[in-house]
């Protein structure tokens, strides 16, 4: 531990996967429950290509990555409401496209040298400067949105059809979920990695609804559990010299398992 | 208060209501009675629609409405509770007691609404609703999930705040012992208005052979 302390980079990524982590809870509850789940996944999916395009054409792939996430996820968001296509099929079309898309731009530039694995399972020990830094910026973001929109985005996820006769700012609100959740996802492809970033925002809410009974108290939770699994992934994984994310994911996993036996019991004594 | 002028509206060229009009004045107190597929629900959903967006063929005088529907699309996953349910829509905490103990619900307001039954959620929206304090309060079949006795305590509740505070209301029910007699007006529409007068009048056009639904 005194070790682990000394080493600058895993201080770091300690630091960005904590971060990460929380941004993930704080999203969680509000796309988890309200079955957008897959949101997350597509637009990591997205962000690929996003990445693809803009290391075609700066040294910095956020640049082109962000605002094109961005977009991509209003886009699914029109899909959803305006046509006819179911919407897990649509948010499966996305990400297909988007992987096409990606492998298209990577195989026909000659000037490509970023491995792709290192965007599919990201490297938390390999941090840009930038990346604390935006870390901290996303998540001040979200909490503000959160504490300015509590009531509403409550609303939203537990009764939609109350919610869109209740509000008339809904689609500003879901459209600024949409934007936060993706600038979360393409700032975290480059650590947790695309295949498993999404489930920074999946598991929170899946465990604490296990043992919560209070929305507040899923947030609360969530946020708890996810900063013990990130913290627990960074400790673990470097001496074993397993992927950071991996280990974290399958932390969660056991966390999700000890929450559904939590709940056995709380049950059984209510 | 609503005026609905020359209102139709078709899904895929099929009219599911043709050329509807009528006026709702402050303090009515309206039934709107017709068959399942009669375009009930398409008409609250449009008057709804019509608070957010200027229509043409409606027009609002109030933008205090409130909307109790017969089964919400409520999400039985979200771990909420009573009070959190309530506080999404009024801060005011005494209002809140006030409502849930009129209602017998007090003692639940720290209890899972995922825990609660049918009747027991329904009551706990229906406050919820009353909570925005509405001018207008327009309900579609909010009573299918409520025990009976309870639901002629709704009932009178809302002939109350009819008589006492002017509320308008728009009742949706195809079952008429919903009804309140005294002072309300009915109008039987099945994809057209077939009828539109008082409770009286309306039992002589059911004797001609018009069913409801």
């Amino acid at each position: 531990m005194v070790d682990f302390l000394n080493y600058s980079f895993l201080q770091e990524a300690l630091l960005v996967a904590l971060i990460l982590s929380i941004v993930g809870s704080l999203l969680s509850p509000f796309l988890v429950l309200s079955n957008q789940g897959l949101l997350p996944h597509s637009l990591s999916h997205v962000s690929f290509t996003g990445y693809a395009l803009g290391l075609l054409f700066f040294d910095e792939p956020l640049i082109i990555a962000i605002p094109f996430v961005i977009s991509s996820s209003l886009i699914i968001n029109y899909i959803k409401t305006k046509t006819n296509i179911p919407a897990d099929s649509s948010i499966g079309i996305i990400t297909s496209i988007s992987i096409a898309l990606g492998l298209i731009i990577i195989k026909s530039s000659t000037s490509f040298n970023v491995s792709i694995e290192s965007l599919l399972v990201g490297n938390i020990f390999t941090l840009r400067p930038g990346d604390i830094l935006l870390s901290i910026i996303i998540l001040i973001l979200l909490i503000i949105f959160i504490l300015k929109f509590y009531k509403p985005l409550l609303l939203l996820t537990f009764d939609p059809d109350f919610s869109t006769f209740f509000n008339k700012k809904i689609f500003l609100l879901k459209s600024l979920l949409s934007i936060l959740t993706s600038i979360f996802i393409v700032i975290g492809v480059r650590s947790i990695g695309i295949l498993l970033i999404s489930s920074l925002i999946l598991f929170p809410s899946s465990i604490s609804i296990q043992i919560s009974k209070s929305f507040k108290k899923t947030i609360f939770y969530g946020i708890i559990v996810s900063a013990l699994c990130s913290t627990l992934g960074i400790i673990i994984s470097h001496p074993l010299n397993f992927p950071a994310s991996s280990t974290i994911v399958v932390i969660y996993t056991l966390f999700f398992m000890l929450s559904k036996i939590l709940s056995k019991v709380i049950s059984k004594n209510a | 208060m609503v005026s609905v002028n020359n209102l139709s509206v078709s899904y895929n060229n099929f009219k599911v209501l043709k050329n509807i009009s009528f006026e709702v004045k402050k303090g009515d107190f309206l039934h709107i009675v017709g068959p399942n597929g009669g375009g009930k629900t398409t008409l609250v959903k449009a008057i709804l629609k019509s608070a957010e967006k200027k229509s043409l063929s409606i027009s609002i005088k109030s933008n205090k409405i409130s909307y109790l529907s017969q089964f919400n699309n409520i999400s039985k996953l979200v771990p909420i509770t009573v009070l959190e349910v309530l506080k999404s829509v009024c801060t005011n905490m005494n209002d809140i007691d006030l409502w849930l103990k009129k209602f017998d619900m007090l003692s639940y307001k720290f209890s899972s609404f995922r825990e609660l039954s049918g009747g027991e959620k329904q009551r706990i929206f229906i406050i919820r609703s009353l909570l925005l304090n509405p001018e207008i309060f327009i309900l579609d079949e909010p009573t299918s999930s409520l025990d009976p006795s309870f639901r002629e305590r709704f009932l009178k509740l809302l002939f109350d705040l009819n008589k006492n505070k002017k509320m308008t209301i728009l009742n949706i029910t195809h079952d008429l012992t919903d009804i309140v007699k005294e002072n309300s007006r009915i109008i039987y529409l099945d994809r057209e208005i077939y009828f539109n007068g008082s409770y009286n009048e309306f039992k002589k056009f059911e004797h001609r052979g018009h069913k409801h639904g």
